[in-house]
């Protein structure tokens, strides 16, 4: 039915899955030339990786973030003069980047899994504090990021590649920001404004081993429900915003 | 009042952006299996017209309804658009558009899409942006075509085709009034508009200036043209005759555009003892270009240095 946001994410996708293995191919080569297989035994949790792999998700959420901003660009004509309402468009196109979301998070996790496999044999998996809680929280992480990004993003007409290209280093000077020794004033800006960043709510550390984004004094299950609600306002924030703009 | 006869009525439809009156006080109602033509200069307010009517853009007043229905998304299983300029997406080719639109449309027919491309010989297999700007407006027209639509709405529909296939379209918008579906399109092109139409509508700054049965504009529409020795007089009474549309004086020759009583008129000018004096049937064009003023006239004179 929404088979034009089916190709969409498909090419994302399929972008995402060339670059990961280009990646991976990559990092065994440089292995295999700087001196081999890291055949050291040592422990790796499980949680870590797919820290890592919602990062790499979070990218492609930032590509797919401009969907609803790119029908602005000229092709509302075509988009609002179908049989469905704006609501169940903006619904289904976001649901379809999602599942894309989710669907790069697996891949990249597995291409890590390969990794490890493969250029570190000795290396065993754990699962790390509290795996199913942290688990989805990481699986929450690139979407709560595409739904910040499709909600500032729906209204605008051309902008679209601002916010996309914006909202990285911002989010991470704000996470930055947040911790530097300012006034309480303005302390309490960045963490006002911090509320909405989805790295805050991100953070994974191992013992000092592995630290993905800086660490969150916030519960883990906090965290969750934060990222939860965040998918769900800015999934709103675009709808909203998008039945309101004029072709 | 809701029309049940009509197929497309709009009432008092109003679009200001800030201080620009887009769209002001605009009416009309389409019969059922009409070929409506919507005439206006550019920026005339067509396009916006349009855009208002299929809530692409949000009017400040008016009513519009299709099939004495107000406007709800199911309705466009039956009502077709094509912009006038391209909203089909570059990165997609010819085929996944129609299948986009299978996809999106119950009543899609695979076979007369298939049949439209045939008839304009573009190649599905490119994407968007590999075509033409015509075989774009061929791919929309597919489109729009293909779905067997009840109501279609064409803002320029022959924009960047070739005359062949300019005829082509205008073929199947008459085909599809002659099977009971009901056109409205806008053209630039007058004679376009008068082979296919069976009503015309006169935009101008944001209003209709006119609009009617073409056959019978045509048959109520005159122009008396004089030519003097000398330049052309002001004629009192002429201007303010309720019969006369609009008076045109550029240099030796004054063209009084007159609807009914082309008679009294003719006399009325004949004092002033033009060299000569003829009252002739007006064309589309002549009833168009009589309609929206004379700026057109004054800004070519202007143009040619006649002051």
């Amino acid at each position: 039915m929404y088979y034009k946001e089916y190709l969409r994410a498909r090419r994302a996708f399929v972008v995402f899955i060339i670059v990961a293995a280009v990646l991976l191919v990559i990092s065994l080569v440089g292995m295999a030339l700087g001196g081999g297989v890291d055949r050291k035994p040592d422990l790796v949790q499980w949680l870590a990786l797919l820290g890592a792999a919602a990062l790499a998700a979070s990218i492609m959420a930032t590509v797919l973030g401009s969907a609803l901003a790119q029908e602005n660009d000229g092709h509302l004509e075509l988009a609002w003069t179908k049989p469905y309402s704006r609501t169940r468009y903006a619904a289904t196109a976001i649901a379809i980047d999602m599942a894309a979301i989710v669907l790069a998070l697996l891949v990249g996790f597995a291409f890590i899994l390969i990794h490890i496999v493969i250029g570190h044999p000795n290396e065993h998996l754990v699962a790390g504090p509290d795996a199913a809680i942290n688990a989805l929280r990481f699986a929450l992480f690139p979407l709560a990021w595409y739904a910040l990004i499709v909600g500032l993003s729906a209204g605008t007409r051309g902008r679209a590649g601002v916010v996309q290209g914006l909202i990285w280093p911002i989010a991470l000077v704000l996470v930055v920001l947040r911790d530097a020794p300012l006034s309480a004033m303005w302390h309490g800006v960045f963490v006002a404004l911090n509320a909405i960043n989805p790295l805050i709510y991100a953070s994974y550390q191992d013992h000092g081993d592995v630290a993905i984004v800086g660490a969150s004094p916030l519960h883990v299950v906090t965290s969750t429900v934060v990222l939860a609600a965040l998918v769900i306002a800015g999934w709103a924030a675009a709808t909203i915003q998008w039945r309101r703009v004029e072709a | 009042m809701m029309d049940t006869n009509a197929a497309i009525s709009v009432n008092n439809l109003k679009k200001y952006y800030g201080a620009t009156r887009a769209v002001d006080d605009v009416s009309f109602r389409i019969g059922k299996g009409s070929i409506f033509g919507l005439l206006g200069t550019n920026g005339a307010g067509k396009t916006t017209t349009f855009k208002c009517m299929l809530g692409l853009a949000f009017p400040q007043a008016g009513e519009v309804r299709f099939d004495g229905e107000l406007l709800r998304p199911e309705l466009f299983e039956r009502i077709s658009y094509v912009p006038e300029r391209s909203a089909l997406y570059e990165w997609m080719t010819g085929r996944d558009h129609l299948e986009l639109t299978r996809r999106s449309f119950r009543r899609y027919d695979a076979v007369r899409a298939q049949a439209l491309v045939d008839l304009f010989a573009f190649d599905v297999r490119k994407k968007v942006k590999q075509l033409s700007k015509g075989q774009q407006s061929a791919l929309a027209l597919t489109m729009a075509f293909a779905i067997r639509p009840d109501i279609l709405v064409l803002d320029e529909p022959s924009s960047g085709l070739d005359p062949v296939h300019q005829r082509h379209v205008l073929d199947l918008m008459i085909d599809a009034a002659a099977r009971g579906a009901t056109v409205l399109f806008s053209s630039h092109q007058i004679g376009q508009v008068e082979r296919a139409a069976d009503h015309v509508a006169i935009m101008h700054k944001g209003k209709i200036v006119l609009a009617g049965d073409v056959e019978e504009l045509r048959a109520g529409e005159k122009v008396v043209e004089a030519t003097f020795d000398r330049d052309a007089p002001e004629i009192s009474g002429l201007a303010g005759d309720p019969h006369v549309r609009h008076v045109m004086r550029q240099g030796r020759i004054l063209r009084a555009y007159i609807r009914n009583g082309g008679d009294g008129i003719a006399n009325l000018i004949g004092s002033a003892k033009p060299a000569s004096l003829r009252v002739l049937n007006q064309n589309l064009e002549d009833i168009f270009l009589a309609a929206v003023g004379d700026e057109s006239g004054a800004a070519l004179g202007a143009a040619r240095g006649e002051g």
